[in-house]
Order: C-alpha cells, then sequence, then structure tokens
C-alpha cells in the first residue's frame, strides 16, 4: 500500500465529531420509532382498523374470518344475529388462524365462521401471501401463543431489523385506505370479473395431500385457545362456480385433516355441504361475480344458507 | 438484500467510520463493498474480482504499449466476454449453463436459465471506461490493486451505477476523506428519501404492473399500468436506488454523479435523455457517440445529417441492448434514436422563450413516448407489448389491481411536488432544524407506508 499524499492525510483525519452526529441520528430514529409506536398502539386498539375494535363495536356475536373469498361470500344483514366480516383480500389460512387465536379476547363472540378459499388450503407459510398476516400484527403480537410464530412470516431478508413500528405498517395502510370499515361488503372494489365454465382436473392427486407442515404449529395454537374459550367453530368452503368438493379430490384430505387436527373444539364442518338448495346456488352464475367471489345477490343467499346449515346441524345458544 | 437492512448496516458503519485512519477506512470500504456483493450470491464475487483484475492488468499493458490498438482490443473484448456470456449468449446461441454458478429464476432478470451476476453491466462499463481513458491518455495506468479493486466494488453504486470515471471517483476513493458534519443531515434525508421512491411508490406499483402483464385480456387500465405504471415505476426504483447510491456515498465523504435531472420535466426527448441515467448517457456519449460520429463523419464524406442520423441509431440500438438481448430492446433503442433525429429535423428550440402551455405539452407528449417505449423493456414479448398497445383502444378497464391506491397518489403526488421544486428552483439550503425533522418524518414514512414485500430493483437485471 502506497503512503497517501499530504492532502489524503489531512481530509482524513478523525473525527469525533461527525462520528458522534452519526450515532446520534441513528438514536434519535430509534428514539422515534419507539414513540410512534407506542401512539400508533394507542390509536389503532380505539380505531376502526383494527378488527377486535370492529367486532367491539358492533356487540357482534358472530365473526367471519378468512380470505377474499369469505369477504364477499358473506353479507352480514342476512345473518339472524350480530354478524361482522372481517375477512381480507389477499390473506391465506394463516391469517384465519391468527384471527381466530386474537378473537379470544372478545367475549361476546361465540362463534367464528372461517371462510376456507375453496383452492388454497395446501399453502403455508411458503406462501408469499403469508406475509400479510402482518396486516393484523399490533393484534398477534398481544397473543402470546402466537406471537413468536409471527417472526416466521417475516421475509427472510428483513428479519435482522426490527423497528417497534413495523409492525403497524399493515394497519397505517388499512387506516389510509379505509379498509378496516365495518359495512356490507365493498362489491364495487372487486375488478372487473366473469364466470366461466372451470376446466376440472378430477384426477386423484398420487401423493395424499397434506397440510403444509409449517402451519402444524399454528393450528395447535389454535386447538388450545378455542378449547379454553369455549368459543364455536363454523369451518366451511367457500362457494366455486359449478364445483363440489368431489370436483376437487386433492383438497378433501385436507380438509379432513384439518378437521382431525381440531378435534376436541366446539366445530361445525359444513365443509361438505352438498344440498340440492346450495348446488343450484353455485349453479346460477347471477351468484357470481367471477367463479370464485359472489355477487351481492350471491352472498345473501349464501349467507342465509349457512345461517339455517348452522342452525340444522350445529345448533347452539348463540341465537 | 433488503434496502432497509443494507441501509442500517451502512449507517453503523458510517457512525465509526470517520474515528478510523486513512489505510483503515480504505479496508473498511474494500471489505464491505465485497460482503454486501457475496451476501447476495457469493458466486457473483469471482465474476466481480476477475473483471476488476483484468482491467487492472489490462491497464498496466495498454500503458505500456499505447500505440498497439490491438492490445486495447484484446483488453476491452476480454472485459465484454462474461458481459455476453451471462447477458447474450443464451438468447442469442441458444442454451448453455455456465459451471459454478446457481441456475435461478429471473430474481435478478437472468434471462433463460443463467443468473446474471447483479450490476455486470455497471461494473463492465465502468471498467472500460478506465481502460479506454488509459489508452487514451486522460489517466495514468493504475498500479495499486487495492485502489483499483475499491474503485470497482464501491459497494453504494457498485449494482446499479451511477456509472464512475476512474479519475474521479479513484481518488476520492484512496484519499478517504472525512465526511464534512454539515453533510451528514442532507447526506441521510437523500438516502431517506431515495428509499421512500423505491418502498413507497416503486415496490408498490410493481405490484400493479406485474399483475397487468400476466392478466389474460388486457383493458385500458392495464395498458396504462403497464406503460406509465412501469415508467413511474423504473423511475422511482431506479431514481431512488441513485440516491440512495449517493447519499450513502456523502456519509464516506465521496461525491458521485446524481443520475436523474427531474427528467419528467423535459420539453422533448433530447432534454429527456440528459436527464435519465446520466452517469451511462455521458458514457456513451464518450466512449461510443463521439468516436463513432467522426467515423461516421469520415465514411459519409462530411454530410452531417447521415453521420449523425447513423450514429445515433447504432449508439442508440446498442443502448437498447444494454438494457436487455432481445428484439423489443433493440426496438426500444431504435425508436428512441428515430424519434431524436426527428427533433432535431425540427432544428435548435429555446425552452427558456418557450410560453409554459408549449413546455407543459412537449413534457406531457414526451412523457407519453416514453411510456409507451418503456412497455418494450417491461414486455415478455412483442405480442404481449401489441396486445397492450391496443388495449388503449378498448373501453373494457381490465383487470390490474391498483395495490393500495390512495397512499401510491399521495406518494406520486409527493414526489412530483419534489421534482418540480428541483426541476424550476436551486435546491433549497435548508436549515440543520428542518433537515433532520425530515429525516424524522421521511424514516417514519418509509417504515409505516413501504410495501409489504420488498422487490429487488429492477435495474439490477439490467
Amino acid at each position: 500500500m502506497t503512503n497517501p499524499d499530504p492532502l489524503s492525510t489531512f481530509v482524513s483525519r478523525p473525527s469525533w465529531h461527525t462520528s458522534a452526529l452519526v450515532m446520534a441520528l441513528i438514536a434519535c430514529l430509534l428514539a422515534i420509532d419507539r414513540v410512534t409506536a407506542l401512539m400508533l398502539d394507542f390509536a389503532y386498539a380505539h380505531s376502526g382498523a383494527s378488527p377486535l375494535a370492529q367486532v367491539r363495536a358492533a356487540n357482534a356475536d358472530t365473526v367471519v374470518v378468512g380470505t377474499s373469498t369469505a369477504k364477499y361470500a358473506f353479507f352480514p344483514k342476512s345473518w339472524p344475529s350480530q354478524m361482522v366480516n372481517i375477512a381480507q383480500d389477499g390473506q391465506t389460512v394463516l391469517f384465519s388462524i391468527g384471527m381466530a387465536v386474537a378473537l379470544r379476547d372478545s367475549p361476546n363472540v361465540k362463534r367464528i365462521i372461517v371462510g376456507i378459499d375453496p383452492y388454497d388450503l395446501r399453502s403455508g407459510l411458503d406462501n408469499p401471501s403469508a406475509v400479510r398476516i402482518w396486516r393484523i400484527a399490533p393484534l398477534i403480537y398481544k397473543q402470546p401463543e402466537i406471537a413468536s410464530l409471527l417472526e416466521r412470516t417475516r421475509p427472510a431478508t428483513q428479519a435482522p431489523i426490527s423497528l417497534a413500528s413495523w409492525r403497524f405498517r399493515g394497519s397505517a395502510h388499512k387506516v389510509i385506505e379505509r379498509i378496516g370499515r365495518n359495512a356490507p361488503p365493498p362489491y364495487r372494489s372487486l375488478p372487473q370479473g366473469e364466470v366461466e365454465i372451470p376446466v376440472l382436473d378430477r384426477t386423484p392427486p398420487k401423493q395424499k395431500p397434506r397440510i403444509h407442515p409449517s402451519l402444524h404449529e399454528y393450528l395447535l395454537r389454535l386447538h388450545d385457545v378455542l378449547i379454553a374459550s369455549g368459543q364455536q367453530l363454523v369451518l366451511v368452503v367457500t362457494p366455486a362456480y359449478l364445483n363440489l368438493r368431489w370436483d376437487l379430490p386433492d383438497q378433501t384430505p385436507l380438509l379432513d385433516e384439518l378437521v382431525a387436527r381440531l378435534s376436541g373444539v366446539k366445530l361445525c364442518d359444513l365443509t361438505k355441504l352438498e344440498t340440492e338448495q346450495y348446488k343450484s346456488l353455485i349453479r346460477d352464475p347471477e351468484n357470481f361475480h367471477d367463479n370464485i367471489h359472489l355477487t351481492r345477490k350471491g352472498a345473501k343467499r349464501y349467507t342465509k344458507f349457512i345461517a339455517r346449515s348452522v342452525e340444522s346441524s350445529c345448533p347452539s345458544s348463540v341465537h | 438484500m433488503d434496502p432497509h437492512l443494507q441501509i442500517a448496516i451502512t449507517l453503523c458503519l458510517a457512525a465509526i467510520y470517520p474515528l478510523l485512519h486513512i489505510h483503515l477506512r480504505r479496508i473498511v470500504l474494500l471489505t464491505a463493498s465485497y460482503a454486501f456483493y457475496a451476501f447476495i450470491n457469493f458466486a457473483f464475487l469471482p465474476i466481480l474480482a476477475g473483471v476488476s483484475v483484468s482491467a487492472f492488468l489490462g491497464g498496466i499493458a495498454v500503458e505500456r504499449w499505447r500505440k498497439s490498438n490491438i492490445l486495447t482490443t484484446v483488453f476491452i473484448v476480454l472485459l465484454l466476454t462474461p458481459l455476453v456470456l451471462y447477458k447474450y449468449w443464451e438468447t442469442w446461441f441458444g442454451s448453455f449453463v455456465l459451471p459454478g454458478i446457481p441456475v435461478s429464476s429471473l430474481q435478478f432478470g437472468g434471462y433463460g436459465s443463467v443468473l446474471i451476476p447483479v450490476g455486470l453491466s455497471f461494473y463492465t462499463f465502468q471498467a472500460l471506461g478506465y481502460l479506454i481513458d488509459v489508452h487514451r491518455k486522460t489517466v495514468s495506468a493504475e498500479h495499486n490493486i487495492l485502489r483499483f479493486l475499491l474503485y470497482m466494488a464501491f459497494f453504494p453504486q457498485l449494482l446499479a451505477g451511477p456509472i464512475e470515471r476512474y479519475k474521479s471517483l479513484s481518488r476520492q476513493l484512496w484519499s478517504a476523506p472525512t465526511p464534512e458534519f454539515e453533510k451528514i443531515g442532507p447526506a441521510v434525508l437523500i438516502l431517506l428519501y431515495g428509499l421512500f421512491l423505491k418502498t413507497v411508490i416503486g415496490d408498490r406499483i410493481g405490484v400493479a404492473v406485474d399483475e397487468a402483464y400476466l392478466a389474460s385480456t388486457v383493458g385500458w387500465r392495464d395498458a396504462v399500468t403497464a406503460t406509465a405504471g412501469f415508467t413511474i415505476q423504473i423511475f422511482a426504483d431506479f431514481a431512488g436506488y441513485s440516491l440512495i447510491a449517493v447519499g450513502t456515498a456523502q456519509l464516506f465523504g465521496i461525491d458521485l454523479t446524481n443520475n436523474f435531472k427531474q427528467p419528467f420535466f423535459s420539453h422533448n426527448l433530447v432534454e429527456f435523455w440528459q436527464r435519465w441515467h446520466i452517469s451511462l448517457t455521458r458514457w456513451i456519449g464518450d466512449y461510443l457517440y463521439r468516436p463513432l460520429g467522426r467515423l461516421m463523419w469520415r465514411m459519409s464524406d462530411g454530410h452531417r445529417m447521415i453521420a449523425e442520423s447513423l450514429t445515433s441509431i447504432v449508439v442508440w440500438v446498442v443502448m437498447g441492448l444494454w438494457h436487455g438481448p432481445t428484439l423489443p430492446f433493440v426496438i426500444f433503442g431504435a425508436l428512441q434514436a428515430i424519434a431524436m433525429q426527428a427533433i432535431r429535423l425540427l432544428g435548435p428550440d429555446r425552452p427558456a422563450m418557450m410560453p409554459p402551455w408549449r413546455l407543459g405539452l412537449g413534457m406531457l407528449a414526451t412523457f407519453l413516448f416514453i411510456s409507451v417505449t418503456f412497455g418494450l423493456i417491461r414486455t415478455p414479448d412483442l405480442v404481449t407489448y401489441a396486445g397492450m398497445l391496443s388495449a388503449f383502444m378498448t373501453l373494457a378497464p381490465g383487470k390490474a389491481p391498483a395495490v393500495e391506491p390512495t397512499i401510491l397518489i399521495i406518494g406520486i403526488i409527493i414526489m412530483f411536488i419534489v421534482e418540480f421544486i428541483f426541476r424550476f428552483r436551486p435546491p433549497p439550503r435548508l436549515p440543520p432544524s428542518y433537515t433532520f425533522a425530515l429525516i424524522g418524518l421521511l424514516f417514519i414514512i418509509t417504515v409505516l407506508f413501504g410495501y409489504d414485500q420488498s422487490r429487488s430493483f429492477v435495474y439490477f437485471r439490467f
């Protein structure tokens, strides 16, 4: 290495001032992060951005969780008691589990309806959408059973950074976008769609499908929480145009495994509904916005149908 | 690497850096540069080292036998070999997989089965510039390998530029100046604004652009997203990266070229390309356009129009090919050349004398042209691109989702306001209290409103 020229030595002399300034700046940014997190924590708990706040405000006894298919499948006003639909677009089954666990803090809620996407039960933490559970991160962080599990959905590249306000990212979006309102499903926000005759692959799977192993621990926690809270869990597979359960042979073992993993829970398994009334609902294209999302008319009809099915198959003291 | 993590590490390094002795500073910069690059993919490291050492030896050889054009040509071909092998070979000459390089998806923009080492185009051009400068006697050949390795690998600008000249960057890096106390605040502000552009706008709009290209049937909204949306995405992403690079470098006392100067406020296409990816256009101008122009001038017996047109087409096709190896990239370049020649045919204009409405109209026309042609460097093939263009005529809106549109629109409005202010006024000198308040605000905005799923920078693929 050559010797530096005199000019270099002059301009390169150590500077405590500059170093201290950068350190102070880092410390200030971390402090800003903590203070912001505290403020957001308070605001979140008292705003409509929190699904639990919506549930409390409506004094609901029945809550729907799930993906966009559940969001558009259940029309709360068609349910015989107080229902809130907090299903969200683009979620995986992981969100439903997280939300179901968080709902144990709502003593009025007696029944949780989990709407399972007809084509998306197999995905686990490897699904890119799993990270969207961070939209309800402020709630999840308050659930000791699953808080530690939340970290596993953080993208690997972001793992080393831990900012306190980071967990409010998803909810801050919602405040801005006004997604968290408890209102009739915003059908207008659905992109343009149309129903198509589904192309069915009825070949039996080569290997028996299993629920993704990364979900096992989550299901175990859900199982324990539901037993402790005594809430009823209603499992439904949201409707798909012209598709019945037996049309999708690889889904059936997954649903069976899910039910088995939740044994002991107050469970109402409606995943195998194939009554004539249901068949007529899924055969009518007017009920569908596209192949998996219902129209308002379809949602009203489906909600009433599920209400009757729950009443007849799993009566409880909720109503 | 996630930009948040990279910035966190950078800030920690920047806190220690001013305390170090000059030798240690050089070592820290070189080690950090190679470590950041290895963190992306360890297999990329030999390519960077290989290109750097080849250019280093090439510089010494070219200086010694300067009269031999053949030797310079041999080294230029040698430096271009990895770029051709990784970026162009499979597309042009058929499938093959390089030994030792992991086959990957398109995460970093590899074409087919070959994963392109990130930043290869950028540091290859930097090496070529050095070699040609030595040949032209603009600089003396470097005999200190560490100094040269540092010039080639300086981490803030390694992956996507700015493409810096040896003369300015190497001297700064080797003198390892202490970052000025007064410049720390502005540097962090620039860095965070770059992060804002990338995570709040670029990443968010990128999802909609991807979806628009995946749609089976497209409508006018998809077409707008795929063209204008992509133009905003690529600006937010690339200008964001460049600002992060400039801000990061300033934290270490180094001044880099400002790669973008409010390109969307250009009154015509010629001005646009003087404001977009400035370091590349300058590089192309110095090392390709002017030598080629002189050659064309001689070949065309002094016919200025012919010489200019031919030079422009060749240079812009090369610019297109620099972005990618397929036909859409060539068409992209050719269209820029034709449009710019058409503008030149109209004769010189004086934007300062133009009424505001005419400037505004020119800016709008430039944005539209750029948006439509940028679609060519994003589209997977020409059929999809043609479908997108025809979708402009349809009444159906299409299916492209708007991802968190309110945040996106607010972000874009902020971006355009900042661009507008800097276009027509000199950069304001903010009092320190304003600077640090803005730093806090931008920090919280990027933490809370950055898109959930961070994506790699678009220009990494080029």
